[in-house]
C-alpha cells in the first residue's frame, strides 16, 4: 500500500452569504490551493472528490426551509420551539447578534425570496470549472464529517494506486439541507442539532457535576483563537460571563455555545508516495485513519456523557499510526482540530480522545482557556471560526497541515510535528480521526 | 410499505410497535426488515397509553415545556414533549400520551405524561 501525503491546501473566508453558489465556493478554494502550490499542474490531477453535506442539493428536503430569509444556525434557530411554527426566523441566529462588531456578521439577504436550484454532480462540475479532466470524480456526503470522509476516499485512491494526485474539495452554503437529519424520526419534532446538544449538555453536567460556567470557557477560548484566523467568520472575543449570559436557546444551551452554520470552502491535495518527491520536500503524511459509525439515530447513542464513536476512531487511528513506527499515543500529538459543534463537545471529545480522563474534560478545557492555548483548535474550532458543514473537515485538515508546515502565523504551535483531526456527524453517531505527521 | 403503514397509524394517534416476524425483536425506528435477522417486520400492539416507559434525561425549552429522551421496553427510544409543572427526573415513569405527524414538516410528534 502506498503512503499518502498532503502537499497543498486552499481555503476561503467563511461568510454568512446565502446567495453564493456551492460550485463557486468550491472553485475559489481550489484556485487558492493552486495559487499556493504552483508546481502542481492541474493536468496532473487524476481524481477529484467533492465533500458537501447537502449531497449537492440546495433543496432542504422534507419539511425543510427553502427561504434564504431563515437565518438558521446550529442553535436550532426557529425550529427550537419544536413545532416549526415560529415566525421569527432570525430570533436566534448569530448573524443578528447586536454585539457583532462587523456588519459582515449579517446574513446576506440580497437573494431573499429566490429559491436556488440544487445541483448534484458537483465533482465533475468542479473539474470542468477548474480545467481538470480526471479519471474519477465523485461527491462524498456524510453530513458534518463529509470532509474527512472525502479525504479518506482520496487516501484510498492513492494508497491503492488507482490515482496518484487527488484533489479533495469541500464546500457548503450557509442554509444547507445538511444541517438537519430528517431521517431521524426517533428525535420526534426535536430534530435541530440544538436539541441533541441540549440533552448531551444536561447528561454531561449531570454525570460529572459540570456547570454552565465550566462550559463557557470553550466559546471564550474559541472566539479568542478565531481572532488570529483570517478565514474565520466575523466575530469578536467574548468573556466567560458574556457566554454564560448570552441568549438562552434551551435550559441547557446558550447562543454562544453553538457553532454557526456558514458558507465556506477548503481544499487539500493528496499524492501517493510514488510521486510526492516530484512536487515537494515537505509532505505531510497521513499516518493514521480511524472511523466509527455507531448508528445514524441520536437515540441509539449509548449514553449522553461520552462519545463512543470518537473513542473508537481515535484508538484505531493511533493504532494505525503506530504500525510503521514506534508507538504513538495521544500524548504525542502536538496540535489537534476537534469537532466542537457545541461547547459540551470539547470536553467530551477531549475525554474520548484520551487527552483527558472521564469527567476531566472540563478541567482540560479550563486549562486550555487559562493558558490561551492553541494546541486544540488553533483556528477557533467550529464555534469560533464557523461550521460550513462539507468544508469543516477539509478546513480542519488544512489547519493542521499548516501547523505542521509551521506556516500558521500567530496561531502557530511551536515545533508541531504530529497533528490530529477529529470530525463527527449527526449527534456524534459517527467520527473520523486522522493522524498527520511531518 | 411498512413505514407508510406505521405513519398512517401514527397520524391517527396510534403508535404501532414494529416487531420482527422472525426473532420478535422490536425494530425501531420502523423498517421493512429486522436489523438483527433481516426477517420481515409487522406492526403489533399500540404503545399509546399502554406501556410504561422511563425518562432517561431531559432538557427544557425556554418557554417551559420539557423535551425528554425516553425509553420503552428497552427497545423504543425517542425524544418526546412533556408538559408538566413539575421538573422531571431521570428514571421517572411515563406513558406515551399521544402521537401524531406534524403537517408542516412531516416530523413525528410524541407527547408523554409522568406517572405519579
Amino acid at each position: 500500500m502506498n503512503r499518502v501525503a498532503i502537499i497543498g491546501c486552499g481555503t476561503t473566508k467563511f461568510t454568512n452569504s446565502t446567495c453564493d453558489r456551492v460550485e463557486s465556493v468550491l472553485l475559489r478554494s481550489v484556485k487558492n490551493l493552486f495559487d499556493d502550490v504552483p508546481q502542481i499542474q492541474r493536468s496532473d490531477v487524476d481524481a477529484v472528490i467533492v465533500s458537501n453535506a447537502a449531497g449537492g442539493s440546495n433543496n432542504n428536503g422534507r419539511g425543510g426551509y427553502t427561504s434564504s430569509q431563515d437565518n438558521q444556525h446550529n442553535d436550532g434557530s426557529r425550529g427550537v420551539n419544536g413545532d416549526h411554527t415560529s415566525s421569527d426566523g432570525n430570533s436566534c441566529g448569530r448573524g443578528d447578534d447586536d454585539d457583532d462588531d462587523d456588519d459582515d456578521g449579517k446574513s446576506d439577504d440580497r437573494c431573499s425570496g429566490k429559491v436556488r436550484r440544487g445541483s448534484g454532480y458537483l465533482a465533475p462540475i468542479l473539474s470542468e470549472l477548474a480545467g481538470i479532466r480526471p479519471k474519477a470524480a465523485h461527491t462524498v456526503e456524510s453530513l458534518c464529517s463529509s470532509g474527512t470522509n472525502a479525504i479518506v476516499s482520496g487516501y484510498a485512491y492513492a494508497a491503492s494506486g488507482l490515482a496518484d494526485v487527488i484533489l479533495v474539495s469541500g464546500a457548503e452554503i450557509k442554509d444547507s439541507a445538511g444541517r438537519i437529519l430528517w431521517w431521524d424520526d426517533s428525535r420526534g419534532q426535536f430534530k435541530h442539532p440544538a436539541f441533541w446538544a441540549s440533552l448531551f449538555t444536561k447528561g454531561y453536567k449531570r454525570a460529572y457535576g459540570a456547570t454552565d460556567d465550566d462550559l463557557a470557557v470553550v466559546p471564550a477560548r474559541a472566539y479568542a483563537n478565531a481572532r488570529s484566523n483570517p478565514d474565520a467568520l466575523p466575530g469578536r472575543q467574548y468573556t466567560i460571563r458574556e457566554v454564560a449570559e448570552s441568549k438562552k436557546i434551551t435550559e441547557d444551551l446558550r447562543l454562544l455555545d453553538c457553532s454557526r452554520s456558514c458558507t465556506g470552502g477548503a481544499s487539500v491535495l493528496l499524492v501517493s508516495e510514488t510521486v510526492s518527491r516530484k512536487y515537494t520536500d515537505t509532505p505531510i503524511w497521513i499516518t493514521g485513519i480511524g472511523q466509527k459509525t455507531t448508528s445514524a439515530g441520536f437515540t441509539k447513542n449509548k449514553g449522553l456523557s461520552s462519545i463512543e464513536s470518537a473513542q473508537i476512531a481515535c484508538r484505531d487511528a493511533l493504532q494505525m499510526a503506530s504500525s510503521n513506527r514506534k508507538s504513538l499515543d495521544v500524548g504525542g500529538v502536538d496540535v489537534a482540530e476537534i469537532h466542537d459543534a457545541f461547547s459540551v463537545c470539547e470536553p467530551m471529545i477531549l475525554e474520548a480522545l484520551g487527552i483527558a480522563g472521564p469527567g476531566m474534560g472540563v478541567d482540560a478545557s479550563k486549562d486550555l482557556y487559562e493558558t490561551a492555548s492553541h494546541h486544540i483548535n488553533p483556528r477557533g474550532g467550529l464555534i469560533g471560526s464557523g461550521h460550513p458543514l462539507g468544508a469543516t473537515g477539509t478546513a480542519q485538515v488544512a489547519e493542521v497541515v499548516r501547523q505542521l508546515w509551521s506556516s500558521a502565523g500567530n496561531r502557530q504551535v511551536d515545533g508541531a510535528t504530529v497533528g490530529l483531526v477529529h470530525n463527527m456527524s449527526a449527534a456524534a453517531t459517527s467520527s473520523t480521526v486522522l493522524i498527520l505527521e511531518r | 410499505m411498512l413505514v407508510l403503514e406505521f405513519e398512517s397509524a401514527l397520524a391517527c394517534g396510534r403508535f404501532m410497535i414494529p416487531e420482527c416476524t422472525g426473532c420478535l425483536k422490536t425494530v425501531w425506528p420502523p423498517s421493512e426488515f429486522c436489523n438483527r435477522c433481516l426477517s420481515s417486520v409487522t406492526l403489533q400492539r399500540d404503545l399509546v397509553g399502554t406501556v410504561k416507559g422511563r425518562i432517561l434525561d431531559f432538557s427544557a425549552r425556554v418557554a417551559g415545556s420539557f423535551f425528554c429522551l425516553v425509553e420503552f421496553e428497552n427497545a423504543v427510544r425517542l425524544v418526546a414533549n412533556l408538559s408538566s409543572d413539575v421538573t422531571p427526573e431521570p428514571g421517572d415513569l411515563i406513558l406515551l400520551k399521544s402521537c401524531s405527524i406534524n403537517t408542516y414538516d412531516d416530523s413525528y410528534v410524541f407527547e408523554v405524561e409522568r406517572l405519579v
